[in-house]
């Protein structure tokens, strides 16, 4: 996992305003900052909080830049919701993947509240971090009552995210 | 190597100003600027607060600053717009300990009712102004604005814009800096601004913007990246971030000092070039700044950038193709979801009356502003801060006919606070008439549930006086006020009902916390 020589990596992060997006985004980013990458994060709080379309933009690599993930340029798009999915399908880039729960299939999530959590999981996993990890990076971010729910929904995703 | 930190611009000018040695900051909740007095309310030893707006919070920083403190005053661009009137003659006096005011623009409107370029305030008050382009350059510019403030005894403009107050990037913090308290000094040339030294202190400020300017263009803020080709590109603050994204081997000339105009760098700089472009969001500030200093090698933008936020695609179209980027068409693609107000929200119950009543409504900033949008479409004007009280009753005196009994204003409980009560009081002394709704959940919602004189509570927490706006109201000479609660809705649409044709002022409060950071404060 040490920072390498290839070009910035783009991560998507997207869904409505409640959803827990931008605190995804900061599993995913102190994830990704405490191996040594060079992060940007970018999301935009206020007025989109209230229910609208939210969006946190993660880019990580040896030396980043623009915050901003450029236009069809994510590698990964990580979808809280199927309008959402489908709205910011074209700034994923030929072959970038799609992180997404169909709503059929949430009934494996503790709580559908954890899917911001889950979803975190799924991805980080990916990139070969371990449970225990995801849920260091999970319990410094989350409130206190919310880590053991939070930890059953990463313990979901390590059982799961097989099917993706 | 230090310590290593990964903070929003936001944060890392919290933690900047605490490791400056400012130890007193006030400002008015206001996206995209909220988290960074937030920030600094965790730290005890700071004096930290919420004012009743922009223009008590730079007036408390100046008071501060006078006995030698460093103060941080924070605000969004049109926040600005209140805290003029102090900040323009703050430039005359100038200050004793550091005074930074904190100016966070939103190009693109995330959050906003325009899109002011706040640079041109740098430029009105002659003052000094860092752009940062990074979490990290906020602050070391931050740390770097107290020492110009005081080496030059002038306010310092340090202008944040959205995508740097909620980007987060690595910063690597330095040691924390203690200062003596050195108390205030009478100086009545100095600090007391009738014409006679008034009129000394602008040959001061015309002395200082020309040390500034020799500042600026040895200072370290403004850099020279070499690179290849015969363009020169001259950027500041995120644009460097979106040049660099796509060109890393173009010759950039990085401002981070921004005003004065470091004209004389500028001008060496780009006569070495066959032309120069200027890549910058809104305004054509850094443009103009070139071809007032003779820089006649340049190629201006095209208009359509004057508008919006700039992004990694629209500077490669502009660098590559002169033109804007056009996000290509694409069928059965869902439209982004707009912002509403939530589920079990006191103020949907109030713009379901309003829209069955058919009333004109004259409103105000805060979450009930989206009282516009479907399905209440029962907000009809909305320009700033308290405008709703004097635009409301003046739109009801200048109407005629049926119309006229239909028109009210709407304001939210921290609005009220901020400018409300003196449209209130015109209102009663001038004996206008009209209704008046003020909605009060308890909070300052909109920006993220930030306590205000209503609450009962200040930043950091404490518990403090409780002011009653209904007391306030009456103490204006309103001698018609109801208090309704929106989820009774129908006792509530009767008041309203019978309030419409009065001729007073008439003020209903309309009580229930936020469904949302209500039960949160709890």
């Amino acid at each position: 996992m040490a920072p390498k020589k290839d070009n910035t990596r783009s991560v998507l992060i997207t869904g409505l305003g409640g959803q827990g997006i931008i605190l995804a985004g900061n599993i995913i980013s102190s994830a990704l900052f405490s191996k040594g990458f060079d992060v940007k994060k970018s999301e935009v709080h206020g007025m989109s909080q209230r229910g609208g379309s939210v969006e946190s933009h993660i880019r990580f690599g040896r030396t980043v830049y623009s915050p901003l993930i450029p236009y069809g340029c994510a590698d990964y798009l990580i979808a809280l919701d199927e309008n959402e999915k489908k709205r910011l399908h074209r700034q994923l880039l030929p072959g970038g993947s799609i992180i997404f729960l169909p709503s059929e299939n949430r009934t494996a999530l503790p709580s559908p509240r954890t899917l911001n959590v889950y979803l975190s999981a799924v991805f980080l996993r990916r990139l070969g971090f371990s449970k225990n990890d995801i849920s260091g990076y999970m319990s410094r971010i989350v409130k206190k009552k919310y880590i053991d729910i939070n930890n059953k929904a990463i313990e979901a995703a390590f059982r799961n995210s097989a099917s993706f | 190597m230090g310590r290593e930190l990964f903070l929003s611009g936001n944060e890392a000018c919290a933690l900047a100003a605490y490791d400056s040695g400012c130890l007193f900051a006030s400002g008015y909740p206001g996206t995209p600027s909220t988290e960074i007095l937030e920030n600094l309310g965790t730290y005890n030893s700071v004096n930290t607060s919420w004012a009743t707006n922009e223009k008590v919070a730079l007036e408390l920083c100046i008071g501060a600053s006078f006995a030698g403190r460093r103060s941080l005053a924070v605000m969004k661009h049109v926040g600005v717009n209140v805290a003029a009137d102090p900040l323009m003659t703050l430039s005359y006096t100038g200050i004793k300990g550091g005074l930074v005011i904190v100016t966070c623009d939103d190009p693109g409107m995330h959050s906003s009712q325009n899109e002011q370029d706040n640079r041109h305030y740098a430029l009105f008050a002659k003052i000094p102004m860092l752009e940062p382009s990074s979490s990290a350059e906020v602050y070391n510019f931050l740390t770097a604005a107290f020492y110009i403030s005081e080496k030059f005894d002038t306010p310092v403009l340090f202008r944040l814009t959205t995508r740097i107050c909620h980007s987060h990037s690595r910063v690597f913090p330095g040691k924390k800096s203690e200062l003596p308290a050195s108390g205030f000094t009478i100086n009545n040339q100095k600090y007391v601004m009738i014409p006679a030294w008034a009129r000394m202190r602008h040959v001061f400020i015309e002395k200082r913007l020309a040390l500034l300017e020799k500042f600026s263009c040895s200072s370290k803020f403004n850099i020279f990246e070499k690179g290849a080709g015969s363009r020169l590109i001259i950027t500041s603050g995120i644009s460097y971030q979106y040049v660099r994204e796509n060109f890393i081997n173009l010759p950039v000339l990085k401002l981070g000092m921004t005003w004065p105009f470091p004209a004389e760098k500028v001008r060496k700089i780009s006569c070495r070039f066959k032309e120069v472009m200027c890549v910058e969001e809104l305004d054509p500030f850094l443009e103009n700044a070139c071809l007032v200093s003779g820089v006649n090698n340049i190629i201006k933008r095209p208009k359509n950038f004057y508008i919006g936020e700039l992004n990694p695609e629209r500077v490669k179209a502009l660098l590559v193709n002169f033109k804007d980027f056009i996000k290509p068409v694409k069928q059965n693609i869902p439209a982004a979801r707009p912002p509403a107000l939530c589920r079990g929200c006191p103020h949907a119950f109030m713009f379901e009356i309003f829209r069955d009543y058919g009333l004109i409504v004259a409103g105000d900033i805060g979450c009930y502003t989206l009282g516009t949008l479907s399905p209440y479409n029962a907000l009809h004007a909305c320009i700033d801060m308290g405008a709703s009280i004097p635009v409301g009753l003046a739109l009801r005196a200048a109407s005629a006919g049926k119309q006229k009994n239909k028109i009210i204003s709407v304001i939210g409980d921290s609005t009220f606070f901020h400018s409300g009560i003196t449209g209130l009081i015109d209102a009663v002394y001038n004996k206008r008439s009209g209704l008046i709704v003020i909605l009060d959940n308890r909070s300052t919602a909109m920006t993220g549930g930030q306590d205000h004189p209503g609450t009962g509570k200040t930043l950091p927490g404490n518990i403090s006086v409780r002011l009653d706006i209904e007391k306030i109201v009456r103490a204006c000479g309103v001698n018609r006020v109801f208090q309704v609660d929106p989820f009774k809705k129908t006792e509530t649409a009767a008041v309203i009902k019978k309030s419409l044709a009065l001729k007073e002022i008439v003020v209903i409060i309309a009580t229930r916390e936020c469904i949302i950071y209500g039960p949160q404060k709890r």
